[in-house]
């Protein structure tokens, strides 16, 4: 009884594998079309009501697997918007660092200091003093660079200052707006000289002195350095650097001389890279 | 198992419903960016029920009308499921089940046997000439 039931099932199963080779077979013959038809044809209607009434259920399946899918990508877009936002603050940046850097590449090629013998020292400001009335900042490149007391500091604007202190790997530099700050300046064109002093408690204005008043000073004039020599002194800083532009000019009352004021070309609230222009000939 | 009429109709109800559940939600659902497949486990749960012939009767039925409906290739999925469901019901009949974690695991093996051999049903048709309309 028992051979027979596994000579049966064994028959059932060869028969059933022999079936689908045959299946197979008749597929690749190309000729099964119309058993498929005629089999889709009868479970046609099924499947349409299968696929209407099931629609609902795949709906919801398909909300929770795109409500995880926009969770993960909620925290992925998170993730890049971190980093493009980092990109972007690093990109800008490099933007502004191009443009002072430029700024100061051109200074360099210009009249005045591309003949002269001054050996420029590109730097970063690292810190500054807290108040308007001792402006300085703390460069860092010092004398182990090269760099020396009282060697003139530019920015890609113009003239910012002077160095006032060196360290092996830092330097503090006086700012033109300093209240013990004076440099001798000339104003463009006509060549009219004076001394620029800081409009104490006044940051963005600078006050050219000694000028008299019968010389035309006007606004939107260009004002640089003069670079004076004579008598084996010379100024400390070398001629025709860029300081600022004539804002307004008076007479001053029961005086001879004209109080011209300016506004520094250098932004001296927010330095980022300068210049100290090392190796000038001093006084 | 002595298939009655009443038996042969439940399975066939069985086939048909599990069928159109497989191509009408299952396979039309993405969860986790993957498809249910639920033949092989019909089929395997078929064969732990009624026994070798009935698994290997119920798979080779269950390819064919999925083969059909989908307009595949004939036989492929046919010789698959009956293997599934022979093994099942072969298993069944050879051994006993002491342990309720056995069928989920031998429906598990068998899934993935009929999934490696559903792949290799697809490679052998992708290397079988074809004539070019």
């Amino acid at each position: 009884m028992y051979r027979k039931q596994v000579r049966r099932r064994r028959a059932v199963l060869t028969l059933l594998i022999i079936g689908s080779f045959l299946l197979l077979t008749i597929t690749y013959g190309q000729s099964s079309g119309g058993l498929q038809r005629g089999v889709s044809t009868v479970f046609s209607p099924l499947q349409t009501v299968a696929d209407r009434a099931l629609k609902p259920a795949r709906d919801l399946v398909g909300w929770f697997d795109k409500t995880f899918e926009a969770r993960g990508e909620n925290s992925r877009l998170e993730a890049e918007l971190v980093t493009a936002r980092r990109q972007a603050v690093a990109g800008q940046e490099a933007l502004q660092e191009n443009a002072q850097l430029r700024k100061l590449v051109t200074l360099n090629r210009g009249p005045a200091l591309a003949e002269s013998a001054y050996r420029p020292v590109a730097g970063r400001v690292i810190a500054r003093s807290p108040t308007v009335w001792n402006s300085t900042v703390t460069v860092d490149v010092g004398s182990g660079d090269g760099v020396r007391v009282d060697d003139p500091v530019i920015s890609g604007d113009g003239l910012v200052g002077r160095v006032a202190s060196t360290q092996g790997g830092s330097a503090q530099v006086m700012l033109i707006t300093d209240h013990a700050s004076a440099v001798s300046a000339k104003v463009l064109p006509g060549g009219v000289q004076g001394v620029i002093r800081p409009d104490i408690g006044d940051p963005e204005d600078l006050i050219l002195d000694f000028i008299d008043s019968t010389k035309d000073v006007h606004g939107r004039q260009a004002v640089v350095t003069s670079g004076w020599r004579a008598q084996g002194r010379a100024s400390l800083f070398p001629p025709g650097l860029p300081i600022g532009e004539v804002t307004s000019a008076s007479i001053v009352e029961q005086e001879a001389s004209q109080q011209v004021h300016l506004r520094p070309y250098a932004d001296m609230a927010n330095l980022d890279l300068v210049q100290v222009l090392t190796g000038g000939s001093r006084g | 198992m002595i298939v009655t009429p009443k038996i042969f109709a439940r399975l066939a109800a069985i086939a048909i419903l599990a069928v159109l559940l497989q191509l009408s939600f299952f396979s039309r659902v993405e969860l986790l960016h993957t498809s249910a497949d639920i033949l092989p486990v019909v089929v395997v749960s078929l064969g732990l029920l009624g026994g070798s012939m009935t698994g290997a009767v119920a798979g080779f039925s269950l390819g064919f009308l999925v083969d059909c409906l989908l307009v595949a290739p004939l036989g492929g999925s046919s010789l698959v499921l009956l293997g599934a469901g022979y093994l099942a019901g072969l298993f069944r009949e050879r051994f006993d089940i002491h342990s309720a974690l056995v069928p989920p695991l031998i429906c598990m093996g068998l899934t993935l046997a009929a999934e490696i051999g559903f792949a290799a049903v697809q490679v052998c048709s992708a290397s079988m000439p074809r004539s070019v309309c």
